[in-house]
């Protein structure tokens, strides 16, 4: 088997497995089709990793084309152009495996979560298809073709998130995650053409080719350019959920929560961040882009945080946990450090899921309690969940080295924020409060964290935890294994094994100066969050003011009035037009216009009505008069007299 | 003979014409219409006999377009006569107001 089929197989197999569960899913009992899932995901991960360990991730970059897919005129300038060929350069391929490691680990997990699911064929069919959809979005070579991906990932969510059709809940969280994509995807398509129009090539490499070519030309110059990388910001902002496009992150919990480890923790949502570091030249070119990037990202980072220590909900409150790491990869990519960026995501993808997994294992055997009020306790039974939480809240708060690749991600991010031109240039002061504020909501990941943690390791109440036992084999071995994976990544950052590897020619070297010193922090507000949310038992002054302050109030109750305002603005209207809209096409009302046009008919028709009463000789003397009055008209047109 | 010219027998023509008009407009039995019809057919044929007569007199079109005129008309009352008598065997009635519903008759 060479390269180019290994890639090809690898990005296929899950979209092949799609296919065969869409059609013959439903005669197919529930776990096989997890199974054939399993396999297909890991096929697809051994074709990546076989790629990997052939070349070495490094010097990776193959090209398999299937042939030509769209071709607009002659061939030369002004012909549009994109083959359907996958690329596998360091970017790509490090994707694929994490979104094929990734699904195949929580492929396995969904076959015992979703057991007594009678519909999992349709979950794994969804789940094929989001695995093909997202490994078509980061293996391909041009831009249209990443579209392709992008909108097959956007459809799967879809189906996901929507997956329990029949609750309340669903279906709107599901149209919502929808919708707001459509308005990202718009801007992405805009912004992609227009990236062509400027470059006249459409594959990666001969973009960027084209736009170094350019340096310091009248199209430089001209502003298009930024132009368009505000419209891929646009894309960018509606996938990866920055304000003001975020809020269908939170609602998307609606779906089963591997759906939400896999899709609104490691992968989909870092599609962005992925396309980002892409086509981080555009924006290294748009310091205004930059500029809007990082003030959306800082906005996001810190309404995710605080919005995350109120939820009540342990999924939501991963949700915004989620979004305030995401945003905070927009500040690497905001500082032009794609290469802090990616690390982040990498480290993201592997404690969120963790910590995703962790709480569907939590939910799953408390029976669907999602409050963390009533979950009080719940670790307590659940030893390999325990440590699996764990590993990943530590990774998530990032503060010890080792234990997880966010300690050094983060750290990456703040010192390229640091040593970034908003700091350097005359804005210096927005840099440096830019600076602090990331720090800040670095702290509040602290709490959130660890206020999760003390809830779930409460004293449990006996009442309620009776019943509740460990997970399942297949998920604790997920568990596990994710674990061991989180904190592998950790490991070898630390040592500088993935320098090599991964990050070899990824932009600069990243600054660590102060890490000890942020950990110190971290390490210190973890264990006064924990411990106040774990032992009630202390009261003290302390105690009654941490528990006003961790009270929801206003805005923090209604998410930042984010959802009101655009229920006010955007879907109020809407729906009033459509409302209107829909009473003017209604052929039962009065008002409608089907009513109207019956109205508009009978009123004309009055007169003729009339006339037409049946009687012959009103016909008759009608016909005469008509032909009489032909006639004259005949005669007087020939000009005859009579 | 004064009065036998072309204007003469035009006008009587058309006061046939226009009697039989005003009987096909006024009288509602169906027999009745069909009779003033016929008249109006009279008046067309004596216009074109006495246009022939005055206008062309050697040549004998009016005497055929009369002919063929009358041999339509026959024609048609016998279509029309039975017609009618079908409906009359259906709805018992000759009066065209009677008759102002398609279909079955009231």
């Amino acid at each position: 088997m060479n390269s180019e089929s290994a890639l090809l197989l690898g990005a296929i197999l899950p979209g092949v497995n799609a296919a065969l569960l869409a059609i013959y899913g439903r005669r197919l009992p529930g776990v096989l089709c997890g199974w054939l899932s399993v396999a297909a995901a890991t096929a697809s991960a051994s074709c990546f990793i076989l790629l990997a360990s052939v070349q070495g991730v490094a010097t990776a970059n193959w090209i398999a084309a299937p042939g030509e897919w769209i071709r607009f005129g002659a061939v030369g300038v002004g012909a549009l152009q994109a083959s359907m060929a996958l690329s596998a350069d360091q970017l790509g391929l490090a994707m694929a495996l994490l979104v094929s490691i990734a699904g195949t680990l929580i492929a396995l997990y969904s076959i015992q979560y979703m057991e007594h699911d009678e519909n999992s064929s349709r979950y794994f069919a969804g789940f094929s298809l989001f695995l093909t959809a997202m490994l078509i979005l980061v293996l391909a070579d041009n831009i249209f073709l990443t579209f392709v991906g992008w909108e097959g990932v956007g459809l799967a969510s879809y189906l996901l998130i929507g997956h329990y059709w029949k609750e309340s809940f669903a279906p709107p969280a599901a149209w919502k995650a929808f919708f707001t994509n459509r308005i990202g995807d718009v801007f992405f398509l805009l912004g992609a053409f227009l990236l062509y129009r400027e470059l006249g090539a459409a594959d990666y490499v001969s973009m960027e080719a084209n736009f170094k070519a350019l340096d310091g030309s009248e199209a430089l110059n001209s502003g298009r350019i930024v132009i368009a990388a505000f419209f891929l910001l646009g894309g960018i902002a509606g996938k990866s959920a920055q304000i003001p496009l975020h809020v269908w992150l939170p609602d998307a919990m609606a779906g089963p929560t591997p759906v939400s480890a896999l899709i609104h923790a490691a992968t989909m949502v870092t599609a962005g961040v992925y396309l980002a570091a892409r086509l981080s030249w555009v924006f290294v070119a748009a310091p205004v882009v930059q500029a809007v990037l990082l003030i959306a990202a800082i906005i996001t980072l810190l309404l995710g945080s605080v919005l995350a220590a109120y939820q009540a909900d342990i999924k939501r409150a991963l949700a915004y946990s989620t979004l305030a790491n995401l945003g905070l990869m927009f500040v690497a990519h905001a500082s032009s450090a794609p290469r802090a960026a990616m690390e982040h995501l990498f480290a993201h993808a592997a404690f969120k899921a963790l910590l995703f997994l962790a709480a569907g294992s939590i939910i799953h055997f408390a029976h669907h309690e999602q409050n963390l009020h009533r979950l009080k306790g719940v670790l307590r039974r659940m030893p390999v969940t325990r440590v699996a939480f764990w590993v990943g809240a530590i990774g998530s708060v990032g503060a010890l080295p080792f234990a997880s690749a966010s300690f050094y991600s983060k750290e990456a991010i703040l010192q390229s924020l640091a040593h970034s031109q908003f700091v350097a240039g005359p804005w210096g002061i927005a840099g440096a409060s830019a600076y602090w504020l990331v720090f800040a909501a670095e702290l509040i990941t602290v709490l959130y964290t660890f206020r999760l943690l003390g809830y779930l390791e409460s004293n449990p109440d006996d009442s309620r935890s009776a019943h509740w036992r460990e997970s399942g084999v297949w998920i604790r071995l997920t568990l596990v294994a994710l674990s061991v994976a989180a904190v592998a990544g950790g490991i070898a950052r630390g040592m500088g094994w993935l320098e090599k590897s991964f990050y070899s020619g990824w932009g600069p070297e990243l600054h660590a100066d102060s890490d000890w010193l942020h950990a110190l922090v971290f390490v210190a507000l973890a264990v006064a969050v924990f411990a106040n949310f774990a032992t009630p038992s202390v009261r003290s002054r302390w105690q009654r003011y941490v528990r006003w302050l961790a009270t929801p109030r206003g805005p923090l109750e209604r998410n930042f009035y984010f959802d009101d305002i655009n229920r006010k603005l955007l879907a109020e209207p809407l729906l009033q037009l459509a409302r209107t809209a829909s009473a003017f096409a209604d052929p039962e009302s009065e008002g409608g216009a089907p009513g109207m046009i019956g109205q508009l008919m009978l009123a004309a028709s009055g007169r003729v009505r009339r006339l037409l009463a049946g009687l012959l000789n009103e016909y008759a003397a009608w016909m005469a008069a008509a032909a009489a009055a032909g006639l004259a008209i005949a005669l007087w047109l020939s000009g005859a007299s009579l | 003979m004064t009065f036998f010219n072309l204007k003469a027998c035009l006008a009587l023509a058309v006061i046939l014409f226009a009697a039989g008009g005003f009987g096909v407009f006024l009288r509602r039995n169906m027999l009745q219409i069909f009779l003033s019809l016929e008249i109006m057919l009279n008046g067309v044929n004596i216009a074109l006999v006495s246009l022939n007569r005055f206008l062309w007199p050697e040549t004998q079109t009016g005497h055929y377009l009369y002919m063929l005129s009358i041999g339509v008309a026959a024609v048609e009352a016998a279509i029309g006569l039975s017609m009618l008598i079908a409906v009359f065997r259906n709805s018992r009635a000759v009066e065209s107001s009677e008759l102002r519903k398609l279909g079955d008759a009231s």
